[in-house]
């Protein structure tokens, strides 16, 4: 996480602490092929239609339900970890698989206090870093990005579109100039490193009892079926997450996060993501990520 | 120039003379010449600060 997205969030609202223990024997969803609609129902907590008043309970297995629910979690709330620890799995397996991809990468964030406007591009990635993106829309349609570790110097190469396009700067990554209308670099662009903050966060939080769902279902993203995951996060004890609360979407076919909102302690959206028309192990060459590209302008 | 009191001076090279004349690829692009009129060091892209100051200070023993 860049420093200027990280947020020190306030004391939580109210989050009983989790047993350690019981946390780590939760059953984890090991079935690792498309998540299909059955693992996710539309709502959990619907009440069922069908239940029926009964003869009233003897007293002592009233007593004995009661105290149960005391000493246990609410079934909900465990099969929703249960849920999140396997979407989690999901995606870190899912993205083990990929070696390179294409998308249409959308972002827009904050920087400085102010919500710039979406930017666009046609991202290539190749694992482990390598990166080439290409501004589609305005306002900087034609700009490219180049980023290859170990190669140019281990600099970021970028040729703007219009007027500005007549020199390629060869920049520190991470350096002011680059990191201008950014809160990431370059190098923080891509499935893996979403997916790695995304699992740090959720299992930290998971673990300390710091999370508070508040939607996990289907949901259409984009044209796509994915599972939404909606969450507060209430740290403690000096804990600090990447944010308040974050809407992400994970594709079910794809099994990988194609949308992250990020919002921080008041509630202000401060970075969004999205990834559309993404294909996985296309094949790319190094051409595709090389200066020397006839298609490209450095 | 004024505003960032530069009184040293500044080439401007808007049609792309020097630019073109040392092949420059990339911005920015940094070369050390030394008191001959010779090449001695030459770097592309940001950083290498504390080389490039070295550098600076050994030409300017010669």
């Amino acid at each position: 996480m860049h420093p200027r997205a990280e947020r020190h969030l306030g004391a939580p609202h109210h989050s009983p602490d989790l047993d350690l223990n019981t946390l780590e024997v939760l059953p984890v969803i090991t079935k690792f092929g498309p998540l299909s609609r059955n693992d996710f129902p539309r709502s959990n907590f619907r009440p069922s239609k069908d239940a029926t008043p009964g003869r009233p309970l003897p007293y002592g297995l009233l007593l004995a339900l009661l105290c149960a629910a005391l000493v246990t979690p609410p079934i909900a709330e465990a099969d929703q970890r249960e849920r999140l620890l396997s979407l989690v799995t999901r995606m870190e397996s899912s993205y083990a698989r990929v070696s390179d991809y294409t998308a249409v990468f959308r972002k827009q964030e904050r920087v400085d206090g102010k919500l710039l406007s979406e930017e666009t591009t046609l991202l290539k990635f190749h694992k482990p870093l390598k990166v080439y993106m290409k501004w589609i829309e305005d306002p900087s349609k034609g700009t490219e990005a180049l980023y290859v570790d170990g190669s140019n110097g281990n600099k970021l190469l970028v040729h703007r579109g219009g007027l500005l396009g007549i020199l390629t700067l060869s920049l520190d990554p991470r350096g002011s100039l680059a990191m201008t209308r950014n809160l990431h670099p370059i190098t923080e662009v891509g499935f893996g490193y979403l997916i790695d903050g995304l699992q740090r966060n959720i299992r930290t939080a998971l673990l300390h009892g710091e999370l508070e769902v508040i939607r996990l279902a289907e949901e259409t993203f984009k044209g796509r079926f994915t599972i939404v995951v909606e969450a507060k996060f209430a740290p403690r004890a000096g804990r600090t997450y990447h944010a308040s609360r974050m809407v992400c979407h994970i594709d079910t076919e794809l099994q990988l996060p194609i949308g992250a909102a990020f919002y921080d302690e008041n509630d202000l959206l401060f970075e969004h993501y999205s990834y559309s028309d993404v294909k996985l192990n296309v094949g790319l060459t190094p051409l595709d990520f090389s200066r020397e590209n006839k298609a490209y302008r450095f | 120039m004024k505003r960032f009191a530069i009184l040293y001076p500044i080439a401007i090279d808007n049609g792309f003379t020097i630019w073109d004349s040392y092949k420059t690829r990339y911005w920015p692009t940094l070369l050390l010449i030394d008191k001959r009129g010779v090449v001695r060091y030459a770097h592309v892209g940001e950083g290498a600060y504390d080389l490039t100051e070295q550098t600076i200070l050994r030409l300017l023993l010669e």
